[in-house]
């Protein structure tokens, strides 16, 4: 038998698979993945409550000062807390992907990773002086 | 439809910025949130360092513009980072009415607030 | 009495269903057994209706990738004594429509591997018939994209990857990995070319760094950082363009 016609060879009635809307709940790489992505959540509400503060700093003493009351209250605390886990795994992952990225050769993934969590190191140091004793 | 449209030509512009913010949250954030948002707060450290009368004596000295500076560009830059992030997880999840309008949202508010922040440190904090 | 191991495989016959169905089979377990010699002997003993694509049995041709356990892998190169005395579920590749049975359609990711044009591009068309020219490259030179030519096709990446099978017009982490290879080879001049493509809303752009491509990649070709190093690229060639006005 000779196949003359090509078309002989092209599917007919494929079978689509639709992911689910919960597809990052289906394996724990995508929910690893999904928890990175919801730390910019928080980075965008520490970046606000930035702003708020200094709003407040705007609008004199008195607000400002009860304000931060707010801030200081247990609940915000937990949160910021929260927020700061959040914050350190989008570190964690931003250094690892920042390594695949610029770790060509002659240098390495795993060199530039550390190259990272070096000048990670000494940027928190001095801003803790910076801001503490400065 | 332009607008959108528009909005998604700039996508090296949007990757870019959010690139910069992602450093910026990745490299100062952790310090920064646990000395104001925890250790201060707790009182493990110095709690007058957020005093009212601190932060204007630190805003006016002669420093004052690179702490003003620097906090522009840890509000700003992680706003926007946040802004793109969010945007196509919006995307990833399909929440498809969200979908159409996020980058006009999530740039956009990156945008006002960041102006917002301006007007604050450099018009009404000077 | 000889050990035995269970795959379950799914089972698709366009002609007379419309859903997927499974099927489980016994079958003698061997040490030095792969899946695909688990699935040959399934179609030369049980049943030979079962269909699914391989060619050369040593993770060349890339036609024999399948999802194992949830994970895409050459079934080739993964052998029975990995989940011994576990059971194996083997589905067709994840993301791809499905003809029959553990065979994909790959019509969508041949063609947009056609259009990333996966071949030396010169500036002067009648260099690339030009046999009596010689370019001449260093091994530093040959560095650069060496890992991506490791790339046998076998779309596992694209099975891996969350972005394709939701937005199935992204162009997906092969075809990105083979434009790098080829923009970055010396001898080569076709990056604005593929630019157009690489950088198009459903290039580059569209990836949200999942990063599971890397981690499935037989070759180690890892599509996931070269991806982010062409939006890298193409960022800085749009705030270039834009310096000059072209923007
Ligand atoms: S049969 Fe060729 S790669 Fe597995």
């Amino acid at each position: 038998m000779k196949h003359t016609d090509n078309s002989i060879t092209e599917p007919t009635k494929t079978y689509r698979r639709i992911m689910p809307n919960t597809w990052w709940l289906k394996k724990g790489s995508y929910t690893l993945f999904m928890l990175r992505e919801l730390s910019s959540v928080f980075v965008a509400i520490y970046a606000i409550f930035l702003l708020i503060r200094l709003c407040a700093l705007s609008q004199g003493a008195e607000i400002y000062n009860s304000k931060t009351a707010i801030f200081n209250s247990g609940w915000m605390i937990a949160l910021h807390a929260v927020m700061w886990v959040f914050i350190m795994y989008h570190m964690i992952t931003w250094f690892k992907i920042s390594g695949r990225i610029f770790g060509k050769k002659p240098l390495s993934p795993g060199l530039v990773t550390i190259a990272n969590y070096i000048v990670w190191v000494v940027v928190s140091v001095v801003l803790f002086l910076i801001i503490t004793k400065g | 439809m332009g607008l959108l449209k528009k909005i998604n030509a700039l996508e090296p512009l949007w990757w870019s910025l959010f690139g910069l913010g992602g450093m910026i949250a990745a490299f100062i954030l952790p310090v920064h949130l646990f000395l104001h948002g925890i250790a201060i707060p707790m009182g493990w450290v110095s709690p007058d360092l957020l005093s009212y009368e601190r932060m204007m004596s630190v805003l006016s000295s002669p420093y004052g513009i690179i702490v003003k500076l620097f906090l522009f560009s840890i509000i700003s830059f992680p706003l926007f980072h946040a802004a793109h992030r969010i945007r196509l997880t919006i995307e990833d999840l399909r929440i498809g009415w969200l979908n159409t309008i996020m980058p006009l949202i999530s740039y956009g508010g990156a945008i006002v607030l960041s102006v917002i922040t301006i007007v604050v440190l450099f018009y009404k904090l000077s | 009495m000889a050990e035995e191991i269970k795959i379950t495989v799914t089972r698709y016959n366009p002609d007379k269903e419309a859903e997927l169905k499974t099927q489980t089979f016994t079958i003698p377990y061997h040490n030095d057994w792969s899946i695909l010699d688990g699935l040959n002997y399934i179609k030369a003993e049980l049943d030979g209706t079962l269909t699914y694509r391989w060619s050369c049995r040593m993770a060349v041709c890339g036609s024999c990738g399948m999802m194992v356990n949830g994970t895409p892998r050459l079934t080739c190169s993964t052998y029975l004594n990995e989940f011994y005395p576990g059971e194996i579920t083997i589905e067709p590749l994840a993301n791809f429509p499905i003809i029959r049975d553990l065979v994909v359609d790959l019509t969508d990711f041949m063609d947009k591997l056609k259009e990333v044009k996966p071949w030396i591009i010169r500036k002067n068309k009648s260099d690339e018939n030009d046999t009596s020219k010689e370019y001449i490259q260093t091994t530093a030179q040959m560095d650069k994209y060496y890992q991506q030519t490791l790339c046998i096709n076998c779309t596992l990446c694209y099975a891996a990857c969350p972005v394709y099978g939701l937005h199935p017009d992204f162009i997906g982490p092969a075809v990105i990995a083979l434009g790098y290879r080829y923009n970055n080879d010396s001898r080569d001049q076709g990056k604005d070319e593929r630019r157009k493509f690489l950088a198009s809303e459903d290039g580059v752009w569209k990836c949200t760094v999942v990063g599971d491509c890397t981690e499935v990649c037989p070759k180690h070709v890892d599509p996931s950082a070269v991806i982010q190093r062409t939006k890298v690229d193409n960022a800085t060639n749009w705030f270039f363009s834009f310096l000059k006005g072209k923007k």
